[in-house]
């Protein structure tokens, strides 16, 4: 008995909670019942006015009827208590019509009641129908009070009433069980929804819980490219919070354009499916920084058959990786350069002061325009590569990409980038960099002997001091030989390991400060050789060519004329080639002449790709500049398929000043 | 104002509404439901002054009294029935107006009907009848034979005046049927209508 009656109960009372579907369905239903029995008032005045009964009093009656309903759903909070007024309102209206439709139709007027009693199931709550049920229980219940004989009217018999109250039992015990059933299954439906959703919301916290304390960022990307909300909160710190709907091209977007490119590109191939998942993965990009951080990226395609479902993406910070391995690097390198100023110190001090010239106009943005900051850029990044520091040449690659890409000056960024890390190097090499070291004279202990023997054997003031002079000059060997060195690195790192290189210096000595711009200007002329004109050694043997190639760089002095020299036995000029890209370029091409000028102009190349070392066309135009700067003139001579030789001019005065000039400078 | 209290004006509102509500809807039901109290046949009294009203020429044939009310719906639809629809021979028809109406007059001396306007008060006074419409049916020798309603439901279509006289004519004691209508004293339009929504 008791279990029955808290199932009664348990179906006419509903859940405390409302939900939100609940809330919005009622409203829109109580909206709806309101307006429904406003509609009552013109119908029963109507229904008043055929039966005169009084169309007046159904205006007033009816609008008393109307206040509740009214009310309740202008001010009642709960949606429920505002259905249950309707329910009680429905009962009211029901009286009314059986007043104003008094006649032979009276007792047919009372079906309202019932066919109102069956509507009411619509608010999904047994108690409104309870309510309107017991509304009319009440007003029996008063007029039975009231006049006992207006119920029992006619003598009716007990049982009579008894069937009467019958049918309204029965049909508002179907109907809350109807309307439980509404609430339980179209209503409730949202409940039930509600509540997998919050297991499903649990699963993912404890989910969530795990990836962000992770130190990877885990996130997946739909075959839309639209990033799913379910990801690592490192994502969202990384990348910036992401929008709901936002593709992870727009997230990558934020923080590096760049990077948002090339995975768009790789996952529009990606979603085509032409090329093998694997393949298409592989062009996806695979590390990126910004804000001086550093991330990789791996992916993961999650495929259904072949068909792409989404893409795990897992973003990790490598910005300690990579600074350790950037410290490391530089290490290396300040220790290579610490080795290579022992080993020869003159070169690697010219090599540091024009560097430091280069990077101070690169810098502070000296360079008046463009195509001499190219050349800037391009001498520190070919002078960086033949001492092995590759930090600065990285950098000066990556100004050239940008300025490739925009045709205009770096961004503040890597002019940044390139001075600090100028900066850090200085540090770490200010030991070798003394001044008073560098500016001291140093002597072999050979030299030492040499000098003095010619001391006793100088039979004028003049020679003498001449002789001394030299000890300041640097013999052109030396410096052939560490161009020598220079080229057989580049030789190694392309590939071309068995170049040989001849030097014939002719015994001269030139002053270094006064050519120290044009050995600069020479390394282009080297890189080229080695890069563009020497084949690789299968390409040599097929045609007919011995071993790696041969280098030969010579220095000489005839009827006062300083020759520089630098042959190769490579591939030679392919003139054609160059006249077809000087008539692109608006260049003469007509003469020989003309095709020489135009390999030396700003800007001009063959290659059709650049290299780290050469292909951007402005080497042999500084070397042009550096040549006329001392007074000089460029020859060149090549023949395809046989090599290629460049010989700088320049007056034998040139070489180095006088005793007398010292002095007075 | 408060919150608080605010919600209790809303709340006591809301009461006051559903209690006068309910109060109207019970008055207005009552006036419908209630069966009305119709007079004892066995009043003498009664049948002195119903006997009064049968004029000398129609005195020894049935005579048939109906007691209808200008303001009360059902009597209309009686006031309709009785002068559109053919009436028994040889039975004298009069009828007891209460308030006046000329509209109504007409009509039932157009078909040939007798009628005495009187007031409530004199109704009550004179026949001691306080509600209607009421069909009070007089034998030949003016006896009292049938006092009650025309319909067997609330203003039902079936009036059934004729059946009742040709019934008793035929020498049969017909159910009276309950008296659906409008109280007619004062004293009874206060009992049904406390509130005064159906009665002015």
């Amino acid at each position: 008995m008791k279990d029955t009656l808290k199932a009664i109960l348990d179906t006419i009372r509903l859940p405390a909670e409302l939900t939100q579907f609940e809330d919005r369905y009622l409203a829109r239903v109580n909206k709806i019942a309101t307006w429904f029995f406003v509609l009552h008032l013109p119908v029963f005045v109507l229904v008043a006015y055929l039966n005169d009964t009084g169309p007046g009093m159904a205006v007033l009656l009816t609008a008393a009827a109307l206040i509740g309903p009214v009310v309740a759903l202008k001010t009642f909070e709960n949606p429920r208590n505002v259905s249950l007024m309707h329910g009680f309102t429905s009962m009211l209206m029901g009286g009314l019509l059986v007043h104003f439709g008094q006649g032979p139709v009276q007792i047919e007027m009372h079906f309202y009641f019932f066919a109102l009693l069956a509507m009411l199931a619509i608010f999904a709550n047994p108690m409104v129908i309870l309510l309107a049920a017991g509304t009319v229980a009440v007003h029996h219940l008063a007029l039975w009070y009231f006049l006992p004989e207006s119920v029992f009217n006619y003598d009716a018999p007990l049982w009579v009433v008894l069937v009467h109250a019958a049918f309204v039992v029965l049909e508002s015990v179907a109907t809350c069980y109807i309307a439980r059933s509404f609430f339980d299954n179209v209503i409730g439906l949202e409940r039930i929804v509600q509540a997998r959703t919050k297991e499903v919301d649990e699963k993912n916290k404890q989910m969530r819980l795990v990836m962000d304390n992770v130190e990877q960022g885990l996130l997946t990307v739909g075959s839309d490219g639209v990033v799913a909300q379910e990801r690592s909160a490192v994502v969202d710190r990384w990348l910036g919070e992401c929008r709901s709907g936002e593709t992870f091209v727009d997230s990558l977007a934020r923080v590096d354009e760049r990077t948002a490119d090339a995975f768009e590109a790789a996952f529009d191939q990606l979603g085509m499916g032409i090329l093998p998942v694997e393949c298409s993965i592989d062009q996806f990009p695979s590390e990126m920084a910004f804000d001086d951080r550093h991330f990789g990226l791996e992916y993961k395609p999650i495929l259904r058959g072949e068909e792409l479902v989404q893409l795990l993406v897992v973003l990790t910070d490598r910005t300690a990786i990579v600074r350790q391995e950037q410290l490391e690097t530089e290490q290396r390198e300040t220790m290579s350069l610490i080795e290579r100023s022992r080993e020869d110190q003159v070169g690697f001090l010219e090599f540091f002061d024009e560097a430091k010239v280069l990077v101070g106009a690169i810098s502070e943005d000296l360079c008046e325009d463009l195509p001499l900051l190219k050349r800037t850029i391009h001498t520190l990044k070919g002078n960086s590569m033949l001492y092995e520091v590759h930090s600065i040449a990285k950098v000066c690659e990556r100004m050239e990409d940008a300025m490739s890409e925009t045709q205009r000056r770096p961004d503040a960024t890597l002019l940044d980038e390139l001075a600090r890390r100028w900066d850090r190097l200085k540090q770490s090499l200010r030991v070798v960099l003394d001044a008073e070291e560098r500016d001291a004279v140093q002597i072999r202990p050979e030299q030492y002997r040499e000098l003095i023997e010619k001391a006793l054997a100088t039979p004028t003031h003049r020679e003498l001091a001449n002789m001394l002079m030299s000890l300041r000059l640097e013999g052109t060997r030396e410096r052939l030989e560490r161009v020598g060195e220079q080229a057989q690195r580049i030789g190694n790192r392309l590939g071309k390991r068995d170049i040989r290189v001849e030097i014939q210096d002719g015994g001269l000595r030139l002053e270094p400060a006064r050519w120290a711009t044009f050995w600069q200007a020479f390394v282009h002329v080297v890189r080229n050789a080695i890069d563009h004109g020497l084949e690789l050694e299968e390409e040599r043997g097929a045609r007919g060519k011995a071993g790696g190639g041969t280098l030969t760089l010579s220095t000489s002095t005839e009827a006062g004329v300083f020759s520089i020299r630098i042959h190769d036995d490579g591939r030679g000029i392919d003139w054609d080639r160059v006249r077809t890209k000087a008539a692109a370029a608006g260049l003469p091409h007509e003469t020989s002449a003309d095709l020489e000028a135009a390999l030396f102009h700003d800007g001009l190349t063959t290659r059709s790709e650049a290299t780290l070392y050469s292909g951007r066309g402005v080497g042999l135009s500084a070397i042009r500049a550096a040549c006329e700067e001392r007074g000089g003139e460029v020859r060149v001579a090549s023949r395809l398929g046989e090599g290629t030789a460049f010989e700088f001019r320049f007056p034998a005065s040139e070489m180095a000043p006088s005793p007398t000039e010292y002095l007075a400078a | 104002m408060s919150t608080a209290l605010q919600r209790w004006a809303l709340v006591g509102g809301v009461a006051l509404w559903a209690g006068f509500s309910i109060m109207a809807q019970t008055t207005l039901m009552a006036g419908h439901w209630y069966t009305l109290p119709s007079p004892d046949p066995g009043d003498g009294e009664l049948q002195q002054s119903l006997a009064a009203l049968v004029p000398a020429r129609a005195e020894g044939s049935w005579a048939a009294v109906h007691v209808l009310y200008s303001a009360c719906r059902c009597s209309q639809r009686v006031f309709d029935h009785l002068f559109e629809s053919p009436r028994p021979d040889g039975v004298y028809e009069t009828v007891l107006l209460v308030g006046a109406d000329e509209e109504i007059e007409r009509r039932a001396a157009a078909a040939g009907f007798d009628v005495r306007v009187l007031t409530p008060e004199a109704l009550e006074s004179e026949f001691g009848i306080v509600s209607a419409p009421l069909l009070l049916v007089l034998g030949p020798s003016a006896e009292l034979r049938y006092a009650g309603g025309y319909t067997e439901r609330k203003q039902g279509y079936d009036v059934q005046d004729v059946q009742i006289i040709e019934t008793l004519q035929a020498g049969d004691d017909p159910a009276e049927l309950p008296l659906y209508g409008c109280g007619v004293s004062k004293e009874l339009q206060q009992l049904l209508d406390p509130m005064g929504l159906k009665y002015d």
